[in-house]
């Protein structure tokens, strides 16, 4: 009993911690809040600015969300091809790995020429920060498939639909489980990144104009914001995890 | 070149068949089966006939293509000459059916062991077709799996269980669907020596009672012995087959049989021969 509060309270220790040393830091080395604002001056701007920090994170999350859930559709029928034909994998895997070493910052100012300024950039930007490892995990998941299972399957006579439907997904979901936890953080950078280039709206917009008047309270907070939402996200996707996927771990906890 | 050398490869084997076995057709034949990977002859003239039936073992010194006699019987690699029968039929691609176990287990870790036991049963006719399939099929596994001493264990996932169970498993997936034919591959190699014996002794109660065709390949010659019908030795690089050495103890056999002298001679013969192709 004891030892299960513990668990449950360490994380929380830690983040209360690190807030507490910031705040002692700051008021110390007397550090003026347009530099670095104190945990507390940020809280009072979290309250003040509610209303606005509220609509402009949900707009973010709704951003985050639709390009995460493109990247995720993307990822697994890129991720499939990849993974189950080496012809496929030789002929795009460069190509991939060309277009994902591109800064996704550089490409806005192209996707805002193209899609004009608003939502639609920050979804496509998040999209195709998120895909990539998506791609890399499903395929390696469909690949490594044991050269045994393959031959017991195809001396069985599976089809190539059984034996994707029977062992390559199944194998898989771990790996794709896997991506889904780093792709939403980068959904998240990849929506702010266009927010803050070109979007009237948004918490990576809100920060923006924040940090042009000085209100750099305001822009902590609207970090923070974004922080609490990504690990809420990376929450739901790791208890999604665990309950399709708990043979993977043994029993074991993850998150 | 190749379809003459395959035509006489055939015609002799025909005659043969002619004088020794009149009656009954065998299930597997080679004859004449080469196999090379890049330059190397890998396979060299291998030329084998299995009855239905037969419990058939291969030993030879490591590398010497034993998995790759396995994987051309099961057409999972085609011969570069020579041609393999199954069942009255030339195998030309993938054989349908047949029953496999490894070394390592192999099993489906996000299934429960009677999931991984009834996966053939979902692939194989005509089980995949059965009315009111998935109670059936798990019936007719849970049933292998008592026979084997698992009964209990039917809702455990493969990591809980032990490396010996987990090899029980595999082999239940290997005959489950009763396969004409069942390819076992080193099964027991990484098992300790008293599960070891455990598990051929199973093998060979399996065997008795549902009489597929097997073939073992095994490094272990008291192993082989103990189980088959008929042991070939195979020579490495080019691998071939260099000895055939019918087993004829009676059946069932016991560990206790291991340790006469009958046995042992048939142990020491087969050792003999493997000194012999490795040395020369």
């Amino acid at each position: 009993m004891r030892k299960r509060l513990m668990r449950h309270a360490r994380p929380w220790l830690v983040a209360i911690g690190i807030l507490l040393i910031w705040e002692i830091g700051c008021r110390v080395a007397s550090v003026p809040s347009f530099v670095l604002p104190r945990p507390i001056q940020v809280m009072a701007a979290m309250f003040e600015f509610r209303e606005a920090l509220l609509s402009n994170s949900l707009h973010t999350l709704f951003t985050t969300m639709i390009g995460f859930a493109i990247a995720v559709a993307v990822g697994i029928l890129l991720g499939a091809a990849v993974g189950t034909s080496t012809a496929v994998y030789e002929a795009i895997y460069p190509t991939l790995i060309a277009f994902n070493a591109i800064p996704k910052v550089a490409l806005v100012p192209v996707i805002v020429i193209w899609c004009g300024i608003g939502t639609l950039p920050a979804i496509i930007t998040a999209a195709t920060l998120a895909f990539f490892p998506i791609v890399v995990n499903v395929a390696t998941g469909l690949a490594t498939v044991e050269p045994e299972l393959r031959d017991v399957l195809r001396s069985l006579g599976a089809t190539r639909y059984e034996s994707l439907s029977k062992v390559g997904i199944p194998r898989s979901l771990p790996y794709l489980f896997a991506s889904l936890k780093i792709a939403v953080t980068l959904a998240f950078i990849g929506s702010v990144i266009a927010e803050t280039v070109a979007a009237n709206s948004g918490i990576g917009f809100l920060m923006m104009s924040a940090a042009s008047n000085f209100e750099v309270p305001l822009v902590f907070a609207g970090l923070i914001v974004l922080a609490i939402m990504s690990v809420i996200i990376y929450l739901l996707c790791s208890a999604l995890e665990r309950r399709t996927t708990g043979w993977a771990f043994r029993g074991q906890l993850v998150s | 070149m190749t379809a003459t050398l395959m035509q006489r490869a055939v015609l002799r084997v025909g005659e043969g068949q002619i004088l020794v076995q009149p009656a009954t057709k065998p299930m597997v034949e080679l004859s004449a089966v080469a196999v090379r990977y890049g330059q190397e002859l890998a396979l060299m003239d291998a030329t084998m006939s299995i009855a239905r039936g037969e419990f058939i073992a291969i030993v030879g010194p490591s590398g010497c293509g034993k998995s790759t006699l396995m994987k051309l019987v099961t057409g999972l690699l085609p011969p570069d000459s020579g041609t393999i029968v199954v069942d009255g039929n030339t195998v030309r691609g993938p054989i349908k059916g047949v029953g496999m176990a490894f070394q390592n287990s192999a099993l489906l870790p996000w299934r429960t062991t009677i999931d991984n036991v009834i996966l053939p049963l979902e692939i194989v006719q005509p089980f995949k077709k059965q009315l009111r399939g998935q109670p059936a099929r798990r019936a007719r596994a849970q049933q292998l799996l008592d026979a084997v001493g698992l009964g209990k264990f039917e809702n455990h996932y493969p990591w809980q269980l032990s490396g010996g169970m987990q090899q029980r498993a595999s082999v239940c997936r290997a005959i489950v669907h009763d396969p004409k034919l069942v390819m076992l591959d080193e099964p027991f190699a990484a098992l300790d020596a008293f599960t070891k014996e455990d598990l051929c002794a199973l093998m060979q109660d399996l065997w008795l009672r549902r009489k597929f065709t097997a073939i073992l390949v095994t490094h272990d010659l008291r192993e082989a012995v103990f189980l088959a019908d008929c042991v070939y030795v195979m020579s490495g690089r080019p691998g071939c087959i260099c000895y055939r050495r019918p087993i004829d103890l009676p059946r069932p056999r016991t560990m206790e049989m291991t340790f006469e002298q009958v046995y042992v001679d048939h142990v020491h013969a087969l050792r003999e021969k493997i000194s012999q192709v490795r040395g020369g």
